[in-house]
């Protein structure tokens, strides 16, 4: 098995320099079998990282300790499913699943119906460098079927906090995001090779690039929600540093999304689109290079090592390489680019959101690197933490939420302010009278009241589309409302698809807001029989017990628990003693509604009959998960529209036949 | 046990290394495509039809700006439809610009019917 899994590394490595140079020859003499064999050698490329991730799976999940990785992350007594997850959870197997993905989706693409795009060597190249710089870095830094000189009888096991659902999903969807933004780098590198500056490589590369973007949103989620059951700080999200390095792709990825349709309607912000996906997919090397290096202290990160550096140099050479790209073009694309015809229009205020998520995204790229850039100057490591972030990222988010709320409702090209204000009305009114409910029933803080109105007033925006849209399909069709409702969403999956991740994010933002601004905390010593309050819940400890389960030691306390006087359930917080790692872990006990989550931590304890508890209620918690699922389905939406329909496909040489 | 292991070690290579030669050896014709960018100037110029249709009929654009664009967006269909057909006219022997004309009109008919709205 040694020898299988070094030789396809080692094979790997060969086939990608093979392929690198049978692409440039193809492309140099202008012969296709020698393109076809790099095609090929992206398929065996794609064979090798699979052959490869398949043994690791086998030797994971067969316990074989001789390999080091195997002995590090798992033991006998784990469960199957996380001695197949522990492939992703150190440096040597999580290169490994970056390099499988980053060879699948190279396969997708050179065998897709658009293989024969002449910008596709160009960009399978790109792709075989990164492919390229993985094999070699896996061989030379973290080959994961190293072996030790003595087998030990059982391995270290697995970090507690990793024994988790989200350890199944969370990096699998973060690294789909994140490797995924190699295919529109690839393709805008390749445009700008090729001199082809118009929309094309955007509309090759939609998809990819939406793909992309879903997966970096469900690994947020995921994330998000995973930090919030297993890590029992009782936040979704701590502004850790590496959590930051995977919401900076998300950001610019997000503007880009927004500015490509620009370009795609008007020829405008070439620039612009192609900056943001160098950007994009420098920001993800960026992340890796984060979590590789240990620079930055984080729960996540996977310690010191040289693998930072190897990322770093990479980086730095894909970034010069796409500024030398972009420099000898310019003139070109500078030429090519249409300027803004109306400053009130759509496309403007696309462009306004665009500013807006580049600067979410500098201040928290700052507010990351900001103990380096510290340290460097002033030779003390400044930790600037949430508050910062928070104070910084409110404003931002809220301006985002706003023209959410306003964008829609602008025409494209040449709007008008007085069908803008028309149209305003009532999502204004909307958020207006929220915002005086919530006064009234006493919700205190002016900044949270004025998030909360404004995400009613998206909201309420994209309501106002949806019902409007009907209405003229309805007035141009004569199609009955249902009829007219189901079509427009059909026909128009890119709009509406968008609209419904909109109505997510004001979903989220909500819950976003609410469970900041307002969570209840308290930390409390009881003994058994004795109760206390949080909110309107009363909770009553009713002992403490003691169990092993799967050779771990787990204590737990018992709580009865009464929402407004009805008693609602029982609640259990536990501490789980793993054989294999020297700190116990807390187990959250969680009671969760439409509403609010009761959310309690058990702490410590003297004896059986007296513990003490951190208790939380934090509101509006589920609708964080909930947008998170709607803005999922409105990308899947909006990833089935766009499609050549049969009225666009209007190639010269078959219009004859649609007369 | 061994064995077992070169043996598929060698049936991995031999494998990577059909994928690569077999092009070479490859009896047909190998040819690229240059026909995209007819049909994404054509079906952005579509697109952008649409949604002005879209954005006059709930009402955030004034008529005449919205009868403005949506001309000028059809003479550059009718532009590139004209282009399109000069390329391939040897070809399917079609070299009639009146025709041309109403082949556009019918497909903006056909882009409002199903396209979108």
């Amino acid at each position: 098995m040694y020898v299988i899994g070094n030789t396809a590394l080692y094979l790997g490595i060969l086939i990608s320099i093979y392929s690198l140079f049978a692409n440039i020859l193809g492309i140099r003499k202008k012969n296709n079998r020698w393109l076809e064999s790099a095609r090929g050698g992206v398929l065996s490329l794609v064979l090798l990282s699979s052959a490869a991730s398949f043994l690791l799976l086998y030797i994971l999940g067969t316990s074989q300790f001789q390999y080091k990785y195997v002995a590090a992350y798992t033991s006998e007594n784990l469960p199957m499913v996380y001695k197949l997850t522990a492939f992703w959870a150190g440096n040597a197997g999580s290169l490994l699943l970056w390099l499988l993905l980053l060879c699948l989706y190279a396969g997708f693409l050179v065998f897709s119906k658009e293989k024969k795009n002449p910008m596709m060597p160009y960009a399978s190249s790109i792709l075989l460098l990164n492919i390229l710089f993985f094999f070699l870095v896996i061989l030379m830094s973290a080959n994961p079927f190293e072996m030790s000189e003595t087998i030990p009888s059982d391995g270290k096991g697995l970090n507690p906090m990793l024994q988790h659902p989200g350890m199944i999903l969370h990096p699998v969807t973060l690294y789909l995001g994140y490797v995924g933004l190699a295919v529109p780098f690839a393709f805008a590198i390749a445009a700008l090779m090729l001199k082809r500056v118009d929309a094309e490589w955007i509309k090759l590369t939609r998809r990819w690039t939406l793909v992309a973007w879903l997966f970096l949103t469900l690994g947020n989620i995921i994330g998000g929600w995973w930090a919030y059951l297993e890590l029992g700080w009782g936040g979704y999200w701590a502004w850790d540093p590496v959590e930051n390095a995977s919401f900076l792709p998300w950001l610019t990825v997000s503007a880009f999304l927004h500015s490509v349709m620009i370009q795609e309607r008007k020829g405008m912000l070439k620039t612009w689109n192609i900056s943001l996906v160098i950007l994009s997919y420098v920001l993800t090397l960026f992340g890796t290079f984060l979590v590789r290096s240990g620079i930055l202290t984080s729960v996540h990160a996977f310690g010191n090592g040289n693998l930072g550096t190897y990322f770093l140099i990479f980086m730095a050479f894909m970034a010069l390489l796409s500024i030398y790209v972009v420099m000898t073009r310019y003139q070109l694309i500078r030429k090519e680019t249409n300027p803004i015809e109306s400053y009130f229009s759509k496309e403007s205020s696309f462009l306004l959101n665009n500013l807006i998520l580049v600067a979410g995204a500098f201040a928290v790229f700052w507010g990351s690197m900001y103990p380096l850039i510290s340290e460097v100057i002033t030779g003390t490591k400044v930790n600037v933490g949430p508050p910062y972030f928070n104070k910084v990222m409110a404003p931002i988010m809220l301006g985002l939420i706003v023209l959410m709320a306003i964008c829609p409702l602008i025409a494209w090209q040449k709007a008008t302010v007085e069908k803008f204000l028309k149209n305003l009305i009532w999502p204004l009114t909307a958020g207006i009278v929220t915002a005086i409910v919530l006064i009234a029933v006493g919700v205190k803080g002016i900044f949270p009241i004025i998030g909360l109105a404004s995400a009613v007033f998206m909201f309420a925006t994209h309501i106002k589309e949806f019902v409007s849209g009907i209405k003229a399909r309805m007035k141009a069709t004569k199609e009955n409302a249902a009829k007219a409702s189901l079509r427009l969403l059909l026909k128009n999956q890119r709009r509406y698809g968008g609209y419904i991740v909109h109505i997510g994010i004001a979903v989220i933002a909500i819950g976003v807001i609410s469970s900041t601004a307002y969570p209840k905390d308290v930390l409390q010593t009881v003994e058994t029989g004795e109760s206390f309050k949080i909110g309107q819940y009363e909770l009553t400890f009713k002992g403490l017990t003691e169990h092993t389960e799967n050779g771990n030691g787990i204590v737990a306390a018992t709580l009865d628990v009464n929402h407004k006087g009805e008693r609602v359930g029982e609640i259990k917080p536990e501490k789980i003693f793993y054989e294999t790692w020297p700190e116990p872990s807390s187990e959250v006990a969680i009671k969760t509604n439409l509403t609010e989550d009761l959310y309690v931590v058990l702490s410590s304890w003297e004896d059986r009959d007296k513990v003490t508890l951190q208790a939380k209620v934090n509101p509006f918690v589920s609708w964080i998960w909930t947008g998170g699922m709607i803005m999922v389905i409105g990308t899947g939406i909006s990833l089935i529209g766009g499609r050549t329909s049969r009225a666009y496909k209007l190639k010269p040489g078959t219009l004859k036949a649609g007369v | 046990m061994d064995y077992i292991f070169l043996f598929l070690c060698s049936i991995i290579i031999l494998t990577c290394f059909y994928f690569v030669a077999a092009p070479f050896f490859s009896k047909e014709e190998v040819s690229s495509d240059n026909s995209i960018r007819e049909e994404v100037s054509l079906e952005s110029v579509y697109r952008a039809v649409n949604e002005l249709e879209m954005d006059f009929l709930m009402m955030k654009m004034e008529e005449k700006d919205y009868l403005q664009l949506k001309e000028q967006y059809q003479l550059l269909a009718a532009n590139l439809m004209k282009k399109g057909h000069q390329h391939t006219k040897k070809k399917s022997g079609f070299d009639d610009s009146a025709q041309a004309e109403l082949e556009i009109m019918k497909e903006l008919q056909i882009l409002r019917k199903f396209g979108g709205r």
